[in-house]
């Protein structure tokens, strides 16, 4: 077991402790909130007066891009997760997240997901510069041939595998680590809110998962995806809307409920309508996933579906608008204590009401006609994602930060940078409501327009604005350096983070926090006589390196081959490093588990993936289906493929879940010749079928039927090539079992790793139970 | 006044109106109440702490009622209805064309700029001249990547997508020059990307269009 010492770098790097990993996502979030920040002054001083030359259009369309991207993906939704990773395993009494290697890696991927989309504007051609929405055709090689299109979808990827990885542990964390006693209703509603972000999370990234796979397809193979018209822009705008919508309450729900967090504390009186705000809270993440349409509410699409889109689009914000009711509510009663916390919150309900109005008027079609693309829409959305979601944030950061370092910061900076904060925030933001006519996203205007005075307005908001941030580093900076001691519970708050030090110890708690029947929380200590407390492991060096591979391995992709191999040789170690280290992560002996009481974390755990997977994959076959449709002639079943072929294969993959059940059975009843015999069988029909797929391809090929050979070609490729690599990761993890089972390490009591690799094998065997008509039959 | 400029134009000032007026309504009072909570219920120098007000180690007490959460969600729908009417009247209104045996324009978005094909077979190049109190339709369509066709004094605009024609119509009222701007980013001549909509006397027209 690895241990480094506290005051070094190494444990910066090699750490698996959730507030650790919860202090280097809020580093890093914030370094990402200065590039973005600094992108968006250069353009508002661009936009300043008309015809400036400050920032020409190419630079200008990368700035809009990256600034939208990092400050969606890589400032707004990781500023929440470093609180959620710091304080979701404290507010349920847990000593850590259900799987502490594997968060390492997810924030790993994240920064360095985040420099392969910033490394752009070092690359011949620039960064990304097809607007954060990155639409089609305009994403394609022929409109966009420079290689930081290519390494912002490289970016992308890798923080969507961040992403996905986060959902699967918080999930298991949240269903399968409470302290007894926290029921699922008496959690804060700050893990609440997480829980749902994670939902909405697990299902709407495999959409973009599946269009930037299709897009990094088209660019690097050559496939047609997104340069037909069949797909093209409809496509692309169906696949990231899908994902683009949730993300937009993705980014919003951590802000609204750090706001509900906050106020009661400081208003001292509980949260109105806890029950009610959580079952509004569950509608719209629900509801989340229905409005995406409104964003091509005039691409054209059928009028029927356009009026559906129109009323959900509307009927969401019900939800919403009844959160800040109940926000307001919250006061009713109050003795409000004035803190630089609770002034955030309040600030961030009202600029919220602002932002939720002004959705409504975008919820309509018919305004839409002429909204879509203007500076209003501009408006809108940084009122509910900058004055909502960042502003709720800035109160979690105020109020946790004393738990976070143990100090306290200087309450009259903290109130002189609320003043500034929304004095700069009013002058950006109001003015662009009066700048209905002008587009989004050009890098000039004409003089007669009669845009200047807004124009002018806002970029003297952008510089207020930016300095209210320079306030908070300095009030940050100095608290660390001399900031009065915290002590365990500075604002007389409830939650369980409250009633440990400032900071916390690194195993959370000194014995087993239990919530009482009558709420009462009290940590017990762990009997003496129960055996020796085992210590979790907190170091590992491996999520670094495989990061790191799989950031040289994507490099590679622009850089050459020798590259690649480099990346791809890091990545494989590794991979095998992490494999054969001994990492202790401690689940609770008991605790609250409804309603996953009966199921173990790893099974829960591939259980959550494979929900994203179904997702992904979904989006794939939707999307060949949608090309079929769009296509005027298709060949015909057995034209140019051939199914006699592929039904011997799919009986091949078929037989090799039976002999993964028959692995399983062997694990079960102690029998290591049917565990061995299986999991070899397994292993040879999964690569048998992989074969029988590579000489299938190679005689396509031989045929001259390439990537580029019209969307037949494409689409089979690309969706079985996809089920392809899963069958091929699938065959890695066997190799593993296969090592430990003739080790002797998968036994009657110890067989979760093998319990999983079955789940999933038997996940992708279905996926070619669909594959396989739809691509041969049909 | 440009609401008086085509029947859409005026169906969606109208309907702008309505939203900006609810919206309004609504927005202020609810932010005149949350400062009407701040203030009354701020903290003064000798006061208790409320009876129900968090302790550390116990779990809040639960407050509100189901009730309350039924009316709250009663006054928000019962706004949201009186606007979706308004919506899908002028949805029906942008998307029917009145008359039959209009003049159909065919546009085409290119990087960067806009082409207007005739009936006739006549070509311009962002400059589309049209008769006034005539019905004419704009079928808008991308030569090459994602541009959004935009009339910005009729408030009336429609994506141009490759492989898709979308159809919008205006009738204008008065005679003279209009702007015509792409609104979705489509590469680095975006910002520049305009166009002129010129409307004629029918009878000036006429000729322009047959000589």
């Amino acid at each position: 077991m690895m241990e480094v010492p506290l005051n070094s770098v190494r444990r910066w790097l090699f750490t698996t402790n959730h507030k650790d990993v919860g202090i280097l996502y809020f580093i890093t979030s914030l370094y990402f909130l200065v590039v973005g920040g600094a992108l968006a002054v250069l353009m508002r001083l661009q936009l300043m007066a008309p015809g400036l030359n400050i920032l020409q259009s190419a630079p200008f369309n990368q700035a809009v891009t990256v600034h939208g991207l990092v400050m969606v993906l890589w400032f707004l939704s990781p500023l929440a997760f470093a609180f959620a990773n710091y304080f979701v395993p404290l507010q349920i009494g847990a000593r850590d997240l259900a799987f502490p290697r594997l968060n390492a890696l997810s924030y790993w991927f994240y920064l360095f997901g985040g420099l392969l989309a910033a490394i752009g504007f070092f690359t011949p051609g620039g960064a990304i510069d097809t607007g954060w929405t990155v639409y089609a055709p305009l994403n394609t090689t022929k409109y966009a041939p420079q290689l930081g299109v290519t390494l912002g979808g490289a970016g992308l990827l890798m923080l969507i595998a961040s992403v996905t990885m986060s959902t699967v542990n918080f999930l298991v964390t949240i269903f399968r680590s409470r302290a007894p006693g926290m029921t699922l209703l008496r959690m804060p509603i700050y893990t609440w809110g997480i829980l749902l972000t994670v939902f909405m999370m697990l299902f709407a990234f495999p959409s973009i998962a599946a269009g930037v796979i299709m897009l990094a397809a088209d660019r690097l193979l050559g496939t047609l995806y997104f340069s037909s018209v069949e797909g093209g822009a409809i496509l692309w705008d169906h696949l990231f809307w899908f994902f683009g919508h949730p993300e937009v309450y993705i980014v919003l729900v951590p802000g609204l409920v750090a706001i509900a967090e906050v106020l009661p504390v400081f208003a001292r009186k509980p949260l109105y309508g806890k029950k009610i705000l959580i079952t509004a809270l569950i509608i719209g993440s629900i509801m989340s996933f229905m409005v995406w349409a409104h964003h091509m509410f005039v691409t054209g699409t059928d009028p029927g579906f356009r009026k559906f889109m129109t009323i959900t689009t509307e009927t969401i914000s019900i939800p919403f608008g009844v959160a800040t009711l109940a926000f307001i509510l919250t006061l009713v009663g109050a003795s409000i204590r004035f803190t630089t916390p609770v002034l955030f919150a309040l600030g961030g309900v009202a600029l919220f009401i602002i932002g939720g109005v002004t959705g409504v008027f975008n919820s309509s079609v018919a305004l839409d006609y002429y909204l879509r693309g203007t500076y209003w829409i501009v408006a809108h959305f940084h009122y509910t994602l900058v004055g909502g979601a960042t502003t709720g944030l800035l109160a979690a950061l105020y109020y946790w930060w004393p738990k976070m370092t143990g100090r306290m910061f200087n309450e009259k900076l903290g109130k002189l940078h609320f003043i500034v904060y929304m004095i700069g925030f009013n002058l950006l933001y109001f003015p662009m409501h009066f700048l209905i006519d002008m587009p989004r996203r050009v890098f000039t205007y004409p003089a007669d327009m009669g845009w200047e005075l807004p124009n002018m307005l806002s970029t003297l908001g952008t510089i207020i604005f930016a300095f209210s941030w320079l306030i908070l580093f300095v009030n940050l900076y100095q608290s660390l350096r001399k900031g009065e001691p915290a002590g365990n519970n500075p604002w007389g708050a409830w939650s369980l983070e409250w009633l440990v030090p400032s900071p916390p110890p690194r195993h959370n708690y000194d014995g087993q926090p239990v919530v009482k029947a009558d709420g009462t929380i009290t940590i017990q200590p762990i009997p003496a006589n129960g055996g020796h407390h085992i210590h979790e492991t907190h170091y590992s060096r491996w999520p670094l390196f495989m990061s790191l591979g799989m950031f040289i391995t994507f490099l590679g992709a622009g850089l050459g081959l020798p590259v690649l191999l480099l990346g791809a040789l890091i990545l494989i170690s590794s991979i095998v490093g992490w494999a054969k280290e001994e990492f202790i992560a401690v689940e609770p002996a008991e605790g609250e588990r409804w309603p996953f009481v009966s199921v173990e974390r790893v099974r829960l755990g591939v259980w959550t993936l494979l929900f994203g997977e179904i997702v992904l994959f979904g989006a794939l076959i939707g999307s060949y289906i949608f090309v079929r449709i769009n296509s005027a002639t298709w060949p015909a079943p057995g034209e140019f493929l051939n199914p006699i072929e592929g039904a011997i294969n799919t009986f091949i993959l078929v037989t090799s879940s039976l002999t993964a059940i028959l692995a399983l059975a062997g694990a079960k009843s102690g029998n290591q010749t049917l565990l061995r015999g299986g999991l070899i069988a397994t292993f040879v029909l999964g690569f048998i079928f992989l074969f029988n797929k590579g000489r299938e391809w190679s005689e396509l090929f031989s045929h001259g039927i390439t990537f580029s050979s019209g969307l037949p070609a494409t689409t089979f490729y690309i969706t079985t090539g996809a089920h392809g690599m899963h069958v091929a990761a699938g065959l890695a993890v066997l190799i593993y079992l296969i090592i430990r089972a003739f080790k002797g390490r998968i036994t009657k009591e110890n067989h979760v790793g093998l319990e999983g690799f079955d789940l999933y094998w038997h996940f992708v065997d279905i996926v070619w139970l669909f594959l396989f008509p739809l691509f041969y039959l049909i | 006044m440009t609401a008086a400029l085509s029947p859409v134009t005026a169906q969606w000032q109208e309907l702008f109106n309505l939203y900006l007026t609810i919206g309004t309504i609504v927005g202020t009072f609810v932010i005149a109440l949350l400062i009407y909570n701040i203030i009354r219920y701020r903290h003064k120098p000798g006061s208790p702490e409320p009876a129900d007000a968090p302790t550390p180690g116990k779990i809040p007490a639960e407050r509100g009622t189901i009730g309350a959460a039924l009316i709250l969600t009663l006054i928000v729908t019962g706004i949201l209805f009186t606007i979706t009417l308004g919506t899908m009247e002028t949805v029906d209104l942008i998307e029917k064309p009145p008359e039959k045996g209009a003049m159909v324009i065919k546009v085409h978005g290119f990087q960067w700029g806009w082409k207007f094909i005739y009936p006739n077979g006549l070509e311009t190049v962002n400059e589309v001249r049209v008769p006034r109190d005539e019905v004419i339709i704009f079928a808008v369509t991308s030569d090459d990547v994602f541009h959004k066709f935009q009339l910005i004094e009729f408030k009336i605009g429609v994506d141009a997508i490759p492989g898709k024609v979308i159809w919008i119509w205006i009738k204008p009222a008065d005679t003279g020059e209009y702007t015509i701007q792409c609104f979705e980013l489509c590469g680095v001549g975006h910002a520049f990307m305009t166009g002129r909509l010129i409307v004629m006397e029918p009878s000036e027209f006429e000729a322009w269009y047959k000589g």
